[in-house]
């Protein structure tokens, strides 16, 4: 009796989905005003971003910022404010941030980056914050042809030639660097020979200590007494770190995020085997936070890699950090520096690329992440950044090391 | 269970108890952070934002709750007097005074070391620009003076009252949901070739005043129109003869159907996006609605299928698997669907044994097993560890790319409308009617005749399969796999929305959906307070109705016992009920 | 009722002693070729036992929380975990300013007393709130809604303490006297440990003392028993009621000091994996019993300190810690194939 009238229902349902998906129609007409900018937007594959009189540009944010991973997001998040907020006015226009969450996660990335691209008014997307989340955002922005910058995305394939999204550019540096200059300071700098490695199951510390295991064996002749794991989220650190302890090697390394690593390097001291073993970490962990995590005594003596911040000169010190601790008190990571440079490359390039016309900017999208692309030697915090064709543009990344003094970070190194 | 006790209070005692309640909840909202967060948030554009609008709605139900007249069980309810005005203000006025006093405190003493959210900021807004000391006195009168508006809303007659707090309540919900219906409304607009100016309405990320005012008189009217006519209107449709109210459900659903179909034309593809995801979950639900609803096995840990179903299909589809060979969608869908079904067939295989929180606990332990197996160094060679698999190329039905959001919603709709139609015929089948005996009593159902080991293994066959197909449209939909997707978040989530929605309901599943997962996607803009949110949406909605929103009738039909048996009884004599379902 | 089982049971059995065999050689194999590869000298393997029973014995104190609960209620108070990390996490403001004021090691003893009284007292109230404002209205309503109610309630705590507190991770201030190690009976024990171990095992003797002996405790065991009857011998329900979450809350309490002082660091989200394991505990041991409870946790902090490196490095396994809950819920798979009702429950079938 009943089952006819369902049947139809679905079956209605489903012939009539197939012929609107068919029939789905992407008219996309912009119409400019000016005779110069519409000559040039509809040149532009992507057409432009069109910031009425009086409106401000808005730029996109996709950073983590719910979540255990929340402190790295926000912070690179409040990093691009203060970029925002120094550089002032673009062509007459005022800039404002438009904040997503990333989630550190792919879902996130993906409904994020879908929300920020269907605003027409995103001219630009400072993002990701975690390189999962930054491989279907960099898919999804490079659809639409929003370009994005991401200040902490270090995942190698992300600017990997065979897998590269044509939209996609970082400021932070590739893990193959990190891992790499943390080798060279360990076998060169130190001269030791051997060392374990710890990660936490993070595509980042993964990447990092494998690349350093790579590096320290293949370049610098070192050996790898063991490799473990733990899980984010536990607390007993015992049993991965009694597992490196038994070989009792000279350095270990373990390149993960706050929590953990505070952990691992107070639990660390404890563990018997360890006694005279380094310690050493990532930027995940260069903040002071992580020194508060640990416990300042604990931390004493870790040899952490980042990038360089003293490159640019007092501005860091003497400008960003005050107007940083003033907004939002203690930075919670570093990253916030490589979004600073994110941010004020892509309002560079937007005062660029932009035309004004009767008080309207117009932004042609491909131009945009073309002048992105062709940024060399921008003076940045993090260093002198060269975009290459991949989207790296720190690839030539000053990686410094420093060493907890006194509770406090010391730049020892190059 | 124990009659609860009417306690009396004097009205005095009441308006303490509530103004010390609304004392509260004022003094927690900008100790979070909330206040400061959602200020941000326009309500009506230049007049209220959504931090302060707190304070106003806290202020006013604590006076409207208070005023509310308290009748003893079997006594006519007494409209209240003016001296509910004079209480309702008394509790508001209280809630004014705690909120001004922390205020007072939190300017004299530095609390920011501790309380992160209380920046000196907050205060000097707190304080509407005076000292905090006015700010006490300006909190305590407004609190009174909300409160007794509040009392006031019950002091009128209940057909004016009604409209007057629906549209109130409108009036915020439709500001809230702005980037939703603005754009929306944009898109409608300028399909339908007009200007897709909205300024009429929105403004600034709220309402504009004029839209506010529209709101408030439109819905207004309509309420006021339906407290009237409404009754009149419902008897009509209950005269009418059987066969005319099923036509005009039917047509209501066709409706609802189509729109279904449409919306996606209207929608920015962010939106596409959050209706795909929904859908993916009501898949999940629909499937763990199996294992629950219909046999009564309590499993945490569904979401292991999401990711046997995610990894099988990121295995053979992307060349970038450590395979290195990628099969056609035609060859993957059933093999995945197969793998899922063993796997699920082999973990319920030797926990058969175990009943209710057992279960729970195993399960939960199976969903954490696979999580921690595909991030694990060890099944990394295969599965990709810590980097998961990438390259998921989406698949092309009829020439139709999945990979935009708008296509996969329809691949999704037509899923979950087949799904649902089984899963429908299922529960009046045969082995629906079997996983019901089998939940009110096991050894019962077992002595009827009911294969207790097969039936169970077939609910977790059955939900393992629908569970892997969902992760087969999540690993399309992202285009990758990572560990950190599978976590045990997922299995809660489907199952709160399952039990929100109404235990072994259909329209349960998806209104949960719609809510616990639809809702949240909205509310992005909040961040890091979204999970707040629904936590506490999670608790008051069960408080309200422990049934669910949408309970089902069945389920609810067999509370009594003799229907059971009766069913119990015609399964055995069965020969000529509803063939069972195809599965 | 039972007639039709015994053949279907004997196929069962078998299977099962065939599963047990399996299990010991794969035990028996990975744990003797890890011995024989001599990787871990004697006394690291003593350190991972007393770890894993300085954890064991945490998880214990949370684990009573969970047992308590159900065996009165027979729900699942999901939100244990955050009445856990809420004390730990407030506590923390009172331990940075004694030892700012440098109180914590002039009078270390005093100070712990003081920090483990406020943190069993935040818990236990939230404890309490929880159990006036999340369960009592439901009670009579489904099993599945309260535990709804638990998981929004979790959500809610542990943003909650987010917003007020902040996101960062805190180390929580260490203490002088607590530095340091102790010999006993050739195992070297970290003083911290040996205040948790020792401190543990008070709590939870004074526990069973409690319920054994006093009025309050055998009005809780006749609760549990059967609410009705109860009520009808003169027991306030709803009273009894409230104090199993009270003392559910203290011992939670206590233990996140505990778990601060070992761990040394605290943050908004630490209830949740605890919280997990600590339920999976209760079930190990047998849910609604005190004993069980505590023999599950010290069997699952063993599990988790000593069975990675025990049975699999042998096997060769990379990273053999990633895999310790894997470990641990099998063993709880395990156990509870061959006893449905935890270590120490009852086999029975409950009844729904």
């Amino acid at each position: 009796m009943r089952k006819p009238k369902w049947f139809s229902l679905v079956a209605l349902l489903f012939v009539l989905s197939l012929v609107a998906a068919a029939c789905a129609d992407d008219d996309d007409g912009d119409g400019g005003n000016g005779e110069g900018a519409a000559a040039t937007c509809d040149a532009d594959e992507f057409g432009c971003v069109e910031v009425a009189d009086g409106d401000a540009i808005q730029l996109g944010t996709l950073l983590v910022i719910t979540g255990e991973n929340a402190s790295l997001g926000l912070d690179s998040q409040y990093g691009s404010q203060i970029a925002v907020d120094m550089y002032g006015e673009v062509a007459g226009h005022s800039v404002e941030l438009v904040n997503e969450d990333d989630g550190c996660a792919p879902e996130g990335g993906t409904s994020g980056a879908r929300n920020l691209v269907s605003n027409e008014q995103v001219v630009a997307v400072i993002g990701t914050s975690c390189s999962s989340a930054g491989e279907p955002a960099a898919q999804i922005t490079s659809d639409a042809g929003v370009v994005m910058v991401s200040p902490s995305n270090t995942a190698p394939s992300l600017t990997d030639p065979a897998t590269h999204q044509p939209f996609y550019l970082r400021t932070a540096h590739n893990d193959k660097i990190q891992g790499a200059a943390m080798a060279q300071f360990v076998g060169e700098e130190l001269g030791l020979t051997t060392a374990a490695t710890i990660h936490d199951g993070s595509p980042y510390a993964e990447q990092l200590q494998a690349v350093f295991a790579d590096t320290f064996t293949g370049e610098y002749g070192g050996e790898i007494t063991g490799t473990e794991a733990i899980t984010v989220g536990d607390t007993d650190m015992s049993g991965a770190l009694t597992s490196v302890a038994a070989a009792s090697p000279e350095f270990l390394y373990f390149p993960v995020f706050v929590a953990e690593g505070g952990l691992l390097a107070a639990q660390g001291r404890e563990t018997a085997g360890l006694e005279d073993t380094l310690f050493g970490g990532a930027d995940g962990m260069l903040t002071q936070d992580w020194v508060d995590a640990a416990g300042a005594a604990n931390a004493e003596g870790t040899y952490l890699s980042g990038p360089d911040l003293a490159f640019g000169g007092d501005f860091y010190e003497a400008e960003f950090l005050p107007a940083y601790e003033d907004a939002y008190g203690e930075p919670s990571s570093v990253f916030h520096a490589h979004a600073f440079d994110a941010a004020t490359m892509v309002l560079d390039a937007i005062a660029e690329v932009g035309i004004e016309e009767d008080g309207s900017l117009f932004i042609p999208r491909t131009a945009l992440k073309d002048a992105l692309f062709a940024t060399t030697d921008y003076e940045g915090i993090t260093g002198i950044l060269t975009c290459d064709e991949n989207g790296d543009c720190n690839p030539g990344a000053t990686i410094s090391v420093s060493e907890v003094v006194d509770g406090a970070f010391e730049r020892i190194w190059p | 269970m124990a009659v609860t006790e009417v306690k009396q209070r004097s009205p005095r005692q009441l308006a303490t108890k509530f103004g010390l309640i609304a004392g509260i909840a004022s003094i927690y909202f900008p100790v979070v952070g909330i206040t400061e967060r959602f200020n941000d948030r326009t309500i009506v554009d230049g007049v209220l934002q959504l931090g302060n609008a707190i304070f106003f709605v806290i202020a006013l139900a604590a006076g409207y709750i208070v005023a509310k007249p308290r009748p003893l069980p079997g006594e006519e309810p007494e409209p209240p007097g003016p001296n509910a005005l004079l209480y309702g203000a008394l509790a508001s006025a209280i809630a004014g005074l705690m909120t001004g006093l922390f205020v007072l405190l939190a300017d004299s003493v530095n609390l920011r070391p501790v309380l992160i959210s209380v920046t000196g900021g907050l205060i000097e807004r707190l304080s509407y620009g005076g000292s905090a000391a006015s700010a006490v006195l300006i909190m305590i009168m407004g609190g009174a003076a909300l409160g007794a508006l509040g009392a006031g809303l019950q002091l009128i007659s209940t057909k004016l009252r009604r409209p007057v707090v629906i549209a109130l309540g409108t009036a915020l919900l439709i500001s809230l949901t702005e980037p939703l219906l603005n754009a929306i409304l944009r898109e409608v607009l300028s399909q339908m070739g007009l200007k897709n100016n909205t300024s009429w309405l929105y403004e600034g990320g709220g309402l504009s005043v004029t839209g506010a005012i529209l709101v408030l008189i439109l819905t207004f009217a309509g309420m006021s129109w339906w407290t009237t006519r409404g009754s009149g209107v419902k008897a009509a449709y209950k005269q009418r003869p059987e066969q005319q109210r099923k036509m005009i459900k039917g047509g209501a659903l066709l409706l609802a159907g189509l729109f279904l179909v449409y919306l996606p034309q209207i929608l920015t593809s962010f939106l596409a996006e959050i209706l795909g995801t929904v859908g993916l979950y009501i898949l999940l639900g629909l499937g763990l609605n199996i294992v629950v609803g219909y046999a009564g096995l309590l499993d945490l840990g569904y979401v292991a299928f999401l990711a046997v179903g995610g990894y099988s299909t990121a295995l053979f589809v992307s060349e970038r698997s450590s395979l290195g060979w990628a099969l056609p969608y035609w060859q993957v869908v059933p093999l995945t669907i197969i793998i899922a079904t063993v796997i699920g067939v082999m973990i319920g295989a030797p926990v058969l044994r175990l009943r209710g929180d057992y279960l729970a606990i195993v399960t939960l332990g199976f969903g954490e097993i696979a999580r921690v197996i595909v991030l694990s160094d060890w099944a990394a060679p295969t599965l990709g560890g810590a980097q998961g698999i990438l390259g998921i190329t989406a698949p092309e039905v009829f020439g139709v790319d999945l990979r935009d959001p708008q296509n996969l919603y329809y691949a999704i709709l037509a899923c979950v409308a087949i799904v649902a139609f089984i899963s429908w015929r299922l529960s009046r089948s045969r082995v629906g009617r079997a996983w019901n005996a089998m939940r009110e009593d096991e050894q019962v159902a077992e002595a009827m005749g009911v294969s207790i080991i097969g039936y169970k293994l077939l609910a977790f066959g059955t939900g393992a399969a629908l569970g892997s197909l969902s992760g087969m449209f999540f690993a399309i939909k992202l285009g990758s796999v990572f560990p950190s997707s599978f976590n045990i978040l997922v299995s809660i989530n489907v199952l709160a929305l399952i039990i929100l929605g109404g235990m072994g309901s259909i329209p349960g599943v998806i209104v949960g959906s719609f809510v616990l997962v639809g809702l949240p996607e909205l509310l992005r803009e909040f961040g890091e307070f979204r999970l707040l949110i629904f936590g506490t949406v999670l608790v008051s909605l069960m408080l309200l109705k422990p049934e669910g929103l949408i309970p089902s009738r069945r389920r609810q039909a067999e509370l009594h016992i003799e229907e059971v048996e009766e069913e119990l009884f015609e399964k055995r004599a069965d020969s000529d009920g509803p063939e069972p379902a195809v599965t | 009722m039972r007639l039709a089982l015994p053949e279907r049971w004997s196929v069962q059995r078998i299977v099962q002693i065939l599963l047990a065999a399996l299990l010991l050689f794969v035990i028996f194999k990975g744990a003797s070729a890890t011995l024989s590869e001599g990787k871990f000298t004697a006394a690291a393997w003593k350190s991972l036992i007393v770890t894993g029973l300085a954890l064991g014995g945490l998880y214990a104190l949370i684990a009573m929380g969970y047992t308590l609960v159900y065996g009165i209620l027979f729900i699942i108070n999901f939100a244990h975990g955050e009445v856990f990390m809420s004390g730990a996490l407030s506590t923390f403001f009172v331990a940075r300013a004694l030892n700012d004021s440098g109180f914590l090691n002039d009078q270390p003893v005093l100070s712990i007393g003081i920090l483990l009284l406020f943190s069993m007292l935040v818990s236990t109230t939230i404890a309490v709130l929880l159990e006036r404002i999340a369960y009592r209205p439901l009670r009579g309503s489904p099993r599945l809604v309260p535990l709804i109610t638990a998981i929004g309630a979790s959500l809610f705590l542990q943003n909650t303490f987010r917003g007020m507190f902040g996101a960062k991770v805190r180390a929580y201030p260490q203490i002088e006297l607590l530095k340091g190690t102790v010999d006993i009976f050739g195992f070297v024990v970290g003083k911290s440990q040996l205040l948790v171990i020792a401190g543990a095992a008070l709590l939870v003797v004074g526990l069973f003392f409690f319920i054994d002996r006093t009025k309050t405790g055998r009005a809780m065991r006749a609760v549990g028993e059967d609410k009705e009857i109860a009520s009808l011998m003169g027991i306030d329900v709803d009273r009894v009621i409230v104090t199993t979450f009270a003392i559910g809350g203290m011992l939670a309490g206590a233990a996140g000091v505990l778990w601060a002082i070992n761990f040394k660091q605290v943050d908004f989200f630490m209830g949740f994996v605890p919280g997990i394991k600590a339920f999976t505990a209760a079930v190990l041991g047998g849910i609604g019993n005190v004993v069980g409870a505590a023999l599950g946790g010290l069997i699952l902090g063993l599990l988790e300190a000593v069975a990675p490196a025990l049975l699999l490095t042998g096997y060769d396994v990379p990273s053999p810690n990633q895999l310790k809950d894997v470990i641990a819920f099998s063993v709880l798979v395990f156990v509870l194939i061959f006893k449905p009702g935890g270590i120490l429950g009852s086999d029975e079938p409950e009844k729904v």
